[in-house]
């Protein structure tokens, strides 16, 4: 998974974003020590300190935590990670369906095409 | 403490042309800043000042609290435009040239970085490549645990690969309480690595703010605003 | 931080210098070779040949001029090309005091011309020197002082203290007036070079100028006791004695303001293109 940064918003909102998907996908797995912030400002050519604003960020969220001597840590509460997927889904489906609205497919309308394909790919 | 840089209006006249035309700046530590003009807008004149390499007609610049000179060049670490090392030097030459001149220079970090690259010691500067030669500059610059680094258009010219072995290189070893300054008009390319910007245009500064704030308020990226800013 | 600029100053200068006095000593002992063997079998090359035969002959003149002329052409380009083009960068964004700068350069030319006059003695000396020549080495003194005392010369260890003296200061002298001619440089911002002739020029016009004044209302203030100098024999050392300091004292005054000058300009004025 690479580091890509859209021009229209903040880094560190970007950044976040980019650290949540990990978390989800298990690159980064509850309770695991995350990489440190020069560490991985540098792997994704940022600034150290927006790294540091999109980590304490995300520590206010409750998905990272730290341990005064050993450094940071992904949370091991598994519900947290939860929401948050959660969270993420909910905002893809609206930015899904303020797209498909723009096209003139009512929510109704936008959730038959997203059958049809499920059944198109049952037939696969 | 005081600012690592500060500038108050300062002038610098280069006979009938104004190069730079009261400039009143104050970089602050532990930030990474782009200074972000168009060609001849007097970047390189402000760096050259800070340097002490050319003087001001009128105001001041200051370093830590002081007119460029014995002391500051203790702490700045510059990177000019320009092939500035000699020729007919070897590698571990010139790394010998900076370990005896500046207190702060590490020379295992300057190997290590160098080993990494595949850049020979024994090997004269004249036979390297032109992206090569500018990679050893900055190792070398990059090399001191300076306070104030002052690069000068460190990605002009460069190939993709090599801008990316630039700016990875400058995030991963600049001082965390040190100030970086950035001189490009090659703005996307540093943009996710500054903390602020500094538009100047005609030797005067016309913009001072954070990239997050641009991106927040503008909602557009530094590169667009500058483009927007200093459309023809 | 003068003692390592000496020493990165020594390395960049020596790698003209050595190289070129190991080529100037060898062709030295190569042509007085040359010359004995020729002399030795006494043969005379034909016309057509005399041209080569003359090759070595102008090989070492080129060689015993490089030697001489390398320290003046060093010494500029040092200064000029380290100091004030790109390589300034470098050298100006040292944590060192620009007079530091100066005295590396000025000590390390100071010494290669030293070297550079012993070792054109040297070669002479290689070139000249016979059986008869070498037994009489311990006499040689003897020699110099008696035919010299027989013009009223009287070489004392005096007159040689100040000789040396004075040459010193002369050698000093004329690369700090070439140091300030290349600071002047720093006035002009596209006609750099043009500015360094132009100021070497001036300069010289003006060191002698005050030099002819100094001497003339010098000569004129002592009328009575130069003359009683150089009418009696007696008193033909203290002529020498006056004419060398005075005109060693003026080459340390006008040469400490243009050093003064030199550093004044690279602090205040420093103007890089």
């Amino acid at each position: 998974m690479s580091w890509e940064f859209q021009s229209d918003r903040p880094i560190y909102a970007q950044l976040m974003e980019q650290i949540k998907r990990r978390i989800i996908t298990g690159i980064y797995p509850p309770g695991e020590k995350m990489p440190s912030v020069r560490e991985l400002a540098a792997e994704a050519s940022v600034n150290p300190n927006t790294m540091q604003r999109a980590f304490a960020q995300l520590e206010q969220e409750g998905l990272l935590y730290t341990q005064r001597t050993s450094g940071r840590f992904v949370t091991e509460d598994q519900q947290r990670i939860l929401e948050m997927k959660t969270e993420m889904a909910d905002e893809l489906a609206k930015r899904f369906l303020e797209d498909m609205e723009q096209l003139g497919y009512n929510c109704r309308q936008a959730v038959e095409v997203l059958e049809r394909f499920e059944k198109e790919s049952e037939k696969l | 403490m005081s600012a690592i840089l500060e500038c108050r209006g300062l002038v610098k006249q280069y006979g009938y042309r104004r190069a730079l035309n009261g400039v009143n700046l104050t970089i602050e530590r532990g930030k990474i800043i782009g200074l972000l003009g168009p060609n001849g807008s007097g970047k390189s004149t402000l760096i050259k000042l800070a340097n002490g390499l050319i003087t001001p007609t009128a105001g001041e610049i200051l370093i830590n609290g002081k007119a460029p000179g014995e002391e500051s060049k203790k702490i700045v670490s510059y990177l000019p435009d320009k092939n500035y090392l000699n020729e007919w030097m070897t590698v571990e030459q010139l790394i010998k040239f900076f370990y005896d001149f500046y207190e702060d220079f590490d020379s295992h970090v300057a190997m290590d970085m160098l080993s990494k690259l595949g850049i020979g010691l024994k090997e004269r500067l004249k036979n390297l490549s032109k992206g090569t030669k500018e990679k050893v500059q900055l190792i070398l610059v990059m090399s001191r645990k300076a306070q104030l680094y002052l690069l000068d258009e460190p990605i002009g010219g460069v190939d993709p690969a090599a801008r990316d072995y630039i700016l990875h290189t400058i995030i991963s070893n600049y001082n965390e309480n040190a100030s970086v300054i950035i001189s490009t008009h090659l703005i996307s390319d540093v943009e996710s690595i500054l903390d602020e910007v500094v538009f100047i245009s005609q030797g005067q500064i016309v913009l001072t703010s954070s990239v997050d704030e641009i991106r927040e308020q503008h909602d557009k990226s530094v590169d667009a605003l500058f483009r927007e800013v200093f459309k023809c | 931080m003068l003692k390592k600029l000496i020493y990165h100053e020594f390395i960049a200068t020596g790698r003209i210098f050595l190289p070129l006095y190991g080529a100037f000593l060898v062709m030295s002992i190569l042509l007085r070779v040359y010359i004995g063997v020729q002399q030795a079998w006494g043969f005379e090359l034909p016309d057509w040949l005399a041209v080569i035969g003359a090759i070595p002959i102008i090989l070492y003149v080129l060689l015993f001029i490089a030697v001489i002329a390398a320290t003046v052409v060093v010494a500029i380009l040092r200064f000029y090309k380290n100091l004030i083009t790109e390589e300034g960068y470098l050298m100006f964004t040292l944590p060192v005091k620009v007079h530091q700068l100066v005295n590396s350069k000025l000590i390390v030319a100071t010494v290669w011309s030293i070297i550079s006059g012993l070792l054109c003695t040297l070669s002479v000396f290689i070139l000249i020197v016979t059986s008869d020549i070498f037994k009489a080495v311990p006499y040689w003194w003897e020699i110099i002082y008696i035919q010299a005392a027989e013009q009223g010369l009287y070489l004392t260890g005096w007159l040689l203290f100040e000789l040396i003296v004075s040459m010193l200061v002369s050698i000093i002298g004329s690369f700090i007036m070439i140091y300030a001619a290349i600071a002047a440089t720093n006035f002009s911002s596209n006609h750099k070079v043009l500015m360094g002739i132009g100021a070497y020029l001036l300069i010289n016009i003006v060191l002698q100028t005050i030099t002819s004044i100094v001497m003339i209302s010098g000569g004129f203030l002592m009328n009575e006791t130069l003359v009683s100098m150089l009418t009696s024999p007696k008193n033909y050392m203290g002529f020498i004695d006056l004419t060398v300091w005075g005109s060693t004292a003026i080459t340390v005054v006008t040469s400490a303001a243009l050093y003064w000058g030199t550093c004044w300009v690279l602090k205040h004025k420093l103007n890089l293109n």
